[in-house]
């Protein structure tokens, strides 16, 4: 009975497996590759009726959620209360949340044939009893973080995600003439993926940055070209310790690759935020509970963002 | 001897691989031993081949090309392979002092794929890219377990047959590398109509491929 179980375990985990790099395969095939790559500049993108925000904010931000995402839309409450308190003290920047970074195209968990299985799982993500169900969805988005981080998937995935950045940032009135600097943020999964876009967004000739929240970070090609990548983390959060374990490049048997580069030139800062776990009650979106000098772990990200904005 | 029990004798040779068992049509040899060692070596192949087919999506190659890009990439296989085996029965032979059995080697060398019939699983993302180490040198272990009782020798001088095979065959692909790839870009554009966008150089160094500048608006 047990090793049924575990054999039908494996066998759902293979087949989400090679379900994950179809959709930006396919979504790759079916665009001339010129296309592609001029969507990605401002001419392209620019919708209808959108201009650009003048004076232009000091830096741009967008926001990339965790791996329990469903969609770019129905952000957590949690998280839009960090992204609300950030924007609070900072009001020279401007921030994006509307990019769902598990899918080509923006297209969410809940905006497809298969919506009604997700929102089933969406809801038992709120009941403690069934949530190990809804854990199908953080399954489902981790698999696409190994897809970012693939080098065979990676360059063609990062791209479609890459061109809904663009979007979104353009959506917020962002002048393509003037480049103002652009940080994306990703939590957890979101991390890997803010990290493989940003190649794309630098050759745009757009200044980029990375704050990973608890991130799990690979040794992305992108580090050539990101200006500086801020990985914030709990001392709690074992989830963030996958990066380096998961990904040779950063072992330190690979001292030439792309994050050892990257941290020697000092564009890689890591710094410990405060006693946060990687999800759940305690983690870095948590208000109720508080650090030994009485802040809330919210307010601790809240801070460490802010200090990483204002640099 | 039947499909189906060419099938059950195929298999049973898979498992026996995998659990570092001698096949026993190897140790017992007889006329139908290379039937289950080719069918080994071409279920191997064609694992290797599914795994492999995300390079040709990402090429944007499908329908005949992409077959005949398969085949391409088969005969390519084929090729290095017989490299390797050639590299081992040269190690073989140095380490035996001639006693070697050239068919049996050829024969051992087919069942030690193996492992490689799971190289369908090269596609899990990221992943895959170190199961496809793992399976190989899987195989290299199961390799030095079969050439043991093959050739009436130690664990020891077989492992130091099946490395010195291995870094043989390492020396002659680095030098024979640039024309083959030259050879072989030049083929693969005849099959499938396309210049490849991702090299096996791209593949391992992670490289990213796209050729993205910045371009200038439009007027």
């Amino acid at each position: 009975m047990i090793a049924m179980l575990l054999a039908g375990l494996l066998a759902l985990l293979l087949a989400f497996a090679f379900l994950a790099p179809l959709e930006s395969m396919r979504w790759w095939a079916r665009r001339a590759e010129d296309r592609v790559l001029g969507e990605l500049t401002r001419a392209d993108i620019e919708p209808d009726g959108v201009t650009p925000l003048s004076p232009q904010p000091r830096r741009f931000v967008v926001y990339l959620s965790g791996i329990g995402a469903v969609d770019g839309s129905t952000s957590s409450r949690r998280e839009r209360a960090v992204l609300d308190a950030v924007a609070e003290q900072l009001p020279d920047v401007a921030i994006a949340a509307d990019v769902f970074p598990y899918a080509v195209e923006n297209r969410g968990l809940t905006q497809r044939a298969s919506m009604w299985f997700w929102k089933v799982l969406r809801r038992l993500q709120r009941i403690p009893v069934a949530k190990v169900a809804s854990y199908l969805i953080n399954l489902r988005n981790a698999l696409r973080v190994l897809v970012s981080a693939d080098p065979r998937y990676g360059p063609t995935y990062n791209l479609a995600v890459a061109q809904e950045i663009a979007s979104s940032l353009t959506r917020h009135g962002y002048d393509w003439e003037a480049r103002p600097p652009v940080t994306v943020i990703g939590y957890s999964g979101g991390g890997q993926i803010a990290l493989g876009c940003s190649w794309y967004l630098a050759a745009l000739g757009v200044p980029i940055s990375v704050i990973s929240i608890g991130g799990v970070l690979s040794d992305d090609p992108a580090l050539q070209r990101v200006q500086h990548v801020w990985h914030l983390y709990g001392s709690k959060d074992r989830t963030h310790m996958l990066g380096p374990l998961v990904f040779p490049g950063r072992w330190p048997t690979a001292p030439l690759s792309d994050w050892h580069k990257a941290k020697h030139a000092g564009r890689i800062t890591l710094r410990t935020i405060g006693p946060m776990k990687h999800m759940g009650g305690r983690d870095y979106f948590d208000r109720h509970h508080l650090d030994a000098a009485g802040t809330s772990y919210r307010q601790l990200t809240v801070d460490a963002l802010v200090e990483a904005l204002s640099q | 001897m039947s499909v189906l029990e060419l099938l059950s004798a195929v298999l049973a040779a898979v498992g026996d691989v995998w659990a570092f068992r001698a096949p026993a049509r190897l140790t017992h040899p007889h006329d139908a031993v290379w039937a289950p060692a080719i069918g080994v070596a071409v279920l191997a192949g064609l694992s290797m081949m599914l795994g492999n087919v995300v390079v040709f999506a990402i090429n944007r190659v499908s329908g005949l090309r992409m077959l005949a890009g398969m085949a391409l990439g088969a005969v390519f296989m084929a090729v290095l392979r017989m490299l390797s085996a050639t590299a081992i029965a040269l190690a073989a032979w140095g380490i035996t002092r001639g006693g070697i059995d050239g068919e049996m080697i050829a024969i051992t060398y087919l069942f030690a794929l193996a492992p490689l019939v799971l190289s369908f699983l090269v596609f899990v993302p990221h992943l895959g890219l170190g199961i496809a180490r793992l399976l190989e040198i899987w195989s290299v272990l199961a390799l030095v377990a079969l050439l043991s009782p093959v050739l009436g020798v130690g664990r020891w001088p077989a492992l130091a047959i099946a490395v010195g095979g291995w870094f043989l065959s390492q020396l002659l692909s680095r030098l024979l590398a640039r024309p083959l790839v030259a050879v072989g870009s030049r083929v693969w554009t005849l099959a499938t109509g396309h210049a490849t966008l991702l090299t096996a150089q791209d593949i391992l160094t992670g490289a990213t491929f796209v050729p993205l500048e910045r371009q200038e608006r439009r007027p």
